[in-house]
């Protein structure tokens, strides 16, 4: 219960902080167009009413009419107004101050949570609510409030009249227990049925997508996936059989508990009271027969609005424990040395999910200004090596920067020093400027990009799609700039040129550059970062010998480790690798390989 | 303005062709769900009409002072009545409209869905065949079901519409005719705030897209890294402030104008509601021979809201019909777009030649047209394997494409056994061709399921099926993850479905995309780039394999490396859609061309390496 009252006060406060008058008004509003709709709807018709039994004029009547309806309209209009000139607009902005209270909390979470289904799906829902969650709420504080006016209102009509009548009014009341599991099994029924609409989307996804089609002309697929559809559409049918019969007879004990049996005790009590007491005006009689039952309907509703606070509570809470969350990769507050070599000194780490350790007791050094190949097969542990670098990962064991552990930098620091092009990188749907720099734009920072584009070889083709400013991908711009896999390697490389770096990482680089692009990547991106360190990890050997040091991992492990002339001479792994990959290139067919 | 209105008539004429089109469709698919739909709507509509004249008789009996058993039988019969029909509503829309939904829905779909997979693949290069079905074929949903279940809620208001507002003209004729110009004048003000809010939301609808992207990147765990490691996410940021902002200045811009109209809308309502009171009253009181009683009284003062109402509904379903027939228009389109690349009849005889003559490809695009492949020439025979190479762009993905009937080319032929292949039937062509794409795809199905492309068979052709899957993905060197694997090839892949599917690494996956090919044991093999993720062990092992299972086969296969195409029989370069250089490696490296030139550049570190 406190936690129900804490989290719907913590979205009020949101609110707060974004326009303090925003609720206030909101509530103000509320009272004004309930109490002129409880004048204008009710109170009107039993004063008209009861004035023609005491034999009162049309006249008498008119002048309440016409005061009635002026201050009708007059709220109606204020009320107008405040929702199109003034709510609307704070609504967005209540909107983006959770959103981006969620981003900025998210930009901090460590990478690991993403990988926790929990922990991400939680991401997910807190995300879902951030639009309208905190609304949600002043709606329903004002539903409340919007109740007790008109409760308070309608009671005191029907209680002046007779107050035996507020008693049928109750009589709804017993239908609670029906209705809650009513909405439980809907609530069940909806969940049963969302797993299977998961499944019946699937469908969609495929079938919709280019990306499918080849494969979906080529193979029997389509007709599994039809089956599969019906399938699971056969099974919601069940669902909705099996489930529907009991929540028909739960609605329909609501039915007669909530409206019919008490409408027939109301009217025959009223008439009774009206014809053959004479104890009632018509005024009075019209007004117990409209009202009462009104009564019922606004204390159900203020039932269901304080369920509706339950119900908040629980998406808030999800929300909280996310933005509560504290992200176990912290930052330091040492300041970062001028330069130095990143050494790991016996460097374990593990996965969460995994059951054994990717990468055991490593130890290496990536010298300030040296090209250091990582090379190994896949599953080896190369990529989750980078990731340790940039602190995606913490691991066991230390990782030193000029001596000092880079836990004591300040995290975005740290990851400023590099550039790294990661081997799923992603293009963004902005300029294409924005996915080189990859951060805000500088002033007059035109020429340095377009520099680092021509560097990584991809300038002409922007060039003749709209330049720097030209919108990647047709995710908004039907005319946006759809590049292939090699070109999007380039564009994402050019972000290595455009940045001041201590430290460049290429994890595979060139796997979708073709030869000649492949040659000159390597040769640029060495020219160009002669003065920083360059880490790279490909599968080619061929640019392996470039380095001035290898590492060979292998089972998580460092194998092997010298320059290429080294490893080569040590005969181990990397030989053997080396020369596989080489014999076809041989000049002679020496040996005649049996490939 | 009236030029505009000119134009829209016969458009909306065409909308409402298409709904009938439509309507015909969902009776095909459930006869019941129609029929019961026009039911219920008139059942529906009788109820508050009865409530009406019930209203009527029960307020009159009060003021006649009528014996107090008469009304109670009244309220009691009337009371029942109104039980029973919330009963049949209920068990309607609980129990039998979802299901009436669920099966126009899956048949609906499954032939949309089948006759998506029989278009042209080169639709899907067509932005804009994307922009005008799939979104719209997507979003039609809604449409068709309010197309059936919107009539049975029109039938139903027209049934209270009628029946009530003869019982208030038969109170008051002027009420009613109050009540009814209310509604007119209600309808037009609304109709002109659809139109606005249709503006503003054509206005809106990009700016949200750019929100729900920044919410996308955001959880989509691939953009994780990218967040951390550059500061792209203040980018983002700013982008979302803006679309804030956009909006923000949107919702008062409309604001402003939905004010009027609101206003407008409110200032009727209120004056006909207070009218349609005072006139009764005035009636009742100064004009005795106009006979209104308490009882007229009291339904015109509930018919207020209750007819003109539904008066205003009625409108907004009438003009629903234009949007469910946009929708439906776009259906038949879809349904209308005949496939151009069907199958001959000629059943296919294994591969023994296979022949490109003097071929040409255009992709057809908005920008213009894009010639990717000119003038090529090939011959490829039965057991040859062939390899492709050349530049990024150079039209190789394209040309393995129209090998498999995927496009037909613009100009020239492809043979089959000297026979062109447009003669053969496209199934039985296909079949004969296993190829692993560039960008393959995996299903979320079973790993066999995957291999097979397709549902495995039951009894023991199942278990023959399940042993040729094995097969295939150990001759595709995927056995020993398999070995690991619990559930062997039964383990579901993705996490489409199952949280704990399994995800596959690059290299894994195409692994099982190869094994596909091998499974399916046809003639001609296309791999393209098939060891792009593999680590140089991996792609050894599998170049091995492919060569040693594929012996009697033809195998095409598109590399890079050129390592890998150098023992083909037959290597073709390509350059800009051209093809420039074919033959053996040691003939190309004689020829000392562009071929010699790319295999040198790659060769250079091994060579000084070793």
């Amino acid at each position: 219960m406190r936690r129900v009252v804490q989290n719907n006060l913590y979205m009020l406060k949101i609110i707060h902080s974004v326009d303090p008058w925003l609720i206030p008004l909101r509530l103000f509003m509320t009272v004004l167009v309930s109490a002129t709709y409880f004048l204008g709807s009710t109170y009107l018709l039993q004063y008209a009413l009861n004035a023609v039994g005491e034999g009162k004029g049309f006249f008498d009547i008119l002048w309440m009419a016409i005061l009635f309806v002026a201050l009708e309209l007059s709220a109606d209009l204020v009320n107008n107004a405040f929702w199109q000139l003034y709510y609307e607009k704070r609504r967005y902005a209540v909107g983006q101050q959770v959103n981006l209270k969620i981003f900025a909390h998210a930009d901090k979470v460590e990478l690991a949570c993403y990988e926790n289904p929990e922990f991400f799906d939680k991401f997910v829902k807190a995300l879902g609510e951030a639009d309208d969650r905190a609304m949600n709420v002043l709606d329903n504080v004002a539903g409340i409030l919007w109740c007790v006016v008109d409760l308070v209102l309608c009671v005191s009509l029907v209680a002046s009249v007779h107050p035996v009548f507020l008693l049928f009014a109750l009589i709804p009341l017993v239908t609670i227990p029906l209705r809650a599991k009513y909405q439980k099994g809907v609530h069940d029924k909806d969940m049963e049925i969302r797993r299977i609409d998961r499944r019946k989307g699937y469908p969609h996804r495929v079938f919709f997508v280019a990306d499918y089609a080849k494969e979906l002309r080529l193979t029997a697929m389509p007709t599994y996936l039809l089956k599969y559809m019906k399938d699971a559409s056969e099974t919601c049918r069940r669902i909705h059989a099996k489930k529907g019969g009991l929540l028909t007879l739960l609605e329909c004990g609501c039915i007669v508990f909530g409206n019919v049996l008490p409408t027939v005790l109301t009217t025959v009590y009223a008439v009774w009271r009206t014809v053959v007491q004479g104890l009632m005006g018509f005024g009075d009689c019209f007004v117990v027969l409209n009202t009462t039952m009104r009564i019922s309907g606004v204390l159900l509703d203020s039932l269901d609005e304080f369920m509706n606070f339950r119900n908040n509570a629980r998406y808030i809470d999800t929300m909280r424990e996310f933005l509560e969350y504290q992200p176990k990769i912290t930052d330091g507050d040492a300041p970062l040395p001028e330069g130095g070599d990143i050494t790991l000194h016996h460097v374990t780490f593990q996965y969460e999910s995994a059951s054994a350790p990717t990468l055991q007791n490593i130890s290496m050094t990536f010298g300030a200004g040296q090209r250091i190949a990582i090379v190994g097969a896949n599953g080896a542990g190369k990529s989750t090596l980078v990731k340790l670098l940039l602190r995606l990962y913490d691991a066991e064991g230390e990782i030193t920067y000029g001596g000092v552990p880079i836990k004591s930098f300040d995290v975005r620091e740290w990851r400023d020093m590099f550039a790294a092009v990661m081997q799923d990188f992603h293009l963004f749907a902005v300029s294409a400027a924005e996915n080189v720099t990859l951060s805000r734009r500088a002033e007059g920072d035109e020429e340095n990009i377009t520099r680092a584009l021509q560097s990584s070889g991809i300038w002409d083709k922007l060039y003749e799609n709209g330049g720097l400013d030209a919108c990647m991908t047709r995710e908004f711009d039907p005319a946006g700039v759809m590049l292939s896999g090699g070109e999007a390697q380039k564009l994402a490389i050019a972000h290595v040129y455009a940045k001041k770096n201590r430290f460049v990482i290429l994890d595979e680089p060139s796997s979708a550059l073709d030869p000649i692009a492949e040659y000159e990547m390597y040769r640029t991106m060495l020219d160009a970062c002669a003065d920083c360190g360059v880490i790279f990890i490909s599968h080619r050997l061929s640019s392996a010998v470039l380095a001035d040091k290898i590492y060979l991992i292998d089972g998580g492990r460092v194998a092997e480790s010298g320059t290429h002339e080294q490893l080569m001479a040590h005969d181990g792994i990397y030989a053997d690798m080396f020369r596989k990959q080489a014999e076809n290139y041989q000049e002679t067919r020496g040996g005649e390989v049996s490939v | 303005m009236t030029k505009a209105k000119k134009q829209k008539k016969p458009r909306e004429r065409g909308a409402l062709k298409a709904d009938l089109w439509m309507l015909r469709q969902i009776w095909r698919y459930s006869p019941w769900y129609v029929i019961t739909n026009v039911l219920y709507g008139i059942m529906m509509g009788a109820l508050p009409a009865a409530g009406l004249l019930y209203t009527e008789h029960l307020y009159n009996g009060i003021e006649d002072g009528t014996v107090f058993g008469k009304l109670l039988a009244l309220v009691l019969v009337y009371m029942s009545s109104l039980l029973v029909v919330r009963a049949l509503h209920t068990v309607y829309q609980l129990v039998m409209l979802p299901r009436f939904r669920e099966v126009i829905n899956r048949k609906l779909y499954s032939e949309i869905f089948a006759h998506a997979s029989k278009t042209d693949l080169a639709n899907y290069d067509d932005p804009e065949f994307f922009n005008e079905f799939i979104f719209s074929l997507q979003g039609a949903w809604p449409h068709v079901i309010q197309l059936i279940e919107g009539t049975g809620g029109l039938i139903s208001n027209a049934v209270t519409m009628l029946v009530g507002t003869g019982v208030i003209a038969g109170v008051s004729p002027i009420v009613a005719c109050i009540l009814l110009a209310s509604g007119v004048f209600r309808i037009f003000i609304s109709k002109r705030t659809n139109a606005l809010s249709k503006k503003q939301e054509e206005e809106i609808t990009p700016v949200r897209h750019r929100r729900d992207y920044i919410k996308r990147v955001y959880t989509t765990p691939d953009y994780a890294k990218e967040l951390r490691i550059t500061r792209i996410s203040e980018n983002l940021h700013d982008d979302y402030r803006d679309t804030t902002e956009k909006l923000q200045e949107n919702s008062v811009r409309y604001g402003k104008k939905y004010m009027f109209y609101d206003f407008l809308f409110l200032l009727i309502l209120d004056f006909a509601n207070y009218a349609v009171m005072l006139i009764l009253l005035w009636q009742m009181l100064t004009v005795p021979e106009s006979g209104v009683t308490l009882g007229g009284f009291a339904v015109g003062v509930n018919a207020i809201w209750s007819l003109s109402w539904r008066l205003q509904e009625m409108g907004r379903g009438l003009m629903a019909y234009h949007q469910h027939g946009i929708f439906v228009k776009k259906i038949i389109h879809f349904f209308s777009i005949k496939p151009k690349i069907v199958g001959g009849t000629v059943m296919t005889e294994p591969l023994q030649t296979l022949r490109v003559k003097d071929l040409s490809f255009v992709y057809p695009s908005k920008e213009g047209e894009v010639t990717a492949l000119q003038s090529v020439d090939m011959e490829i025979r039965r057991g040859e394997k062939i390899a492709i190479v050349g530049y990024n762009g150079a039209g190789k993905t394209t040309l393995t494409k129209l090998l498999m009937r995927l496009y037909d080319p613009t100009e020239g032929c492809i043979t089959y056994n000297g026979r062109d292949l447009r003669e053969y039937d496209l199934e039985d062509l296909r079949s004969r061709v296993a190829a692993v794409f560039q960008d393959y795809r995996i299903f979320a199905a079973t790993i066999a399921e995957n291999v097979v492309g397709g549902e495995l068979a039951e009894g023991e052709n199942g278990q023959e099926q399940r042993k040729r899957v094995i097969d295939a993905l150990t001759k595709s060197t995927f056995a020993g993850k398999l070995a690991t694997l619990e559930k062997g090839i039964d383990t579901q892949l993705t996490r489409e479905f199952e949280d704990d599917g399994m995800m596959l690494s690059g290299g894994e996956a195409q692994k099982v995309a190869i094994a596909r090919a091998f499974y399916q044991d046809a003639d001609l093999i296309i791999l393209d780039e098939p060891s792009s993720a593999l680590d140089p062990n991996a792609e050894y092992e599998l170049n091995r394999a492919l060569y040693d299972y594929a012996e009697d086969k033809t195998v095409v296969f598109i590399s890079h490396r050129l390592s890998t195409t150098r023992h083909a029989d037959r290597i073709y370069m390509f350059d800009g859609g051209k093809l420039i250089e074919s033959g053996s490696h040691e003939q190309l490296m004689a020829q000392n061309g562009k071929y010699a030139y790319m295999f040198n550049l790659q060769a250079e570190n091994y060579r000084s390496g070793t």
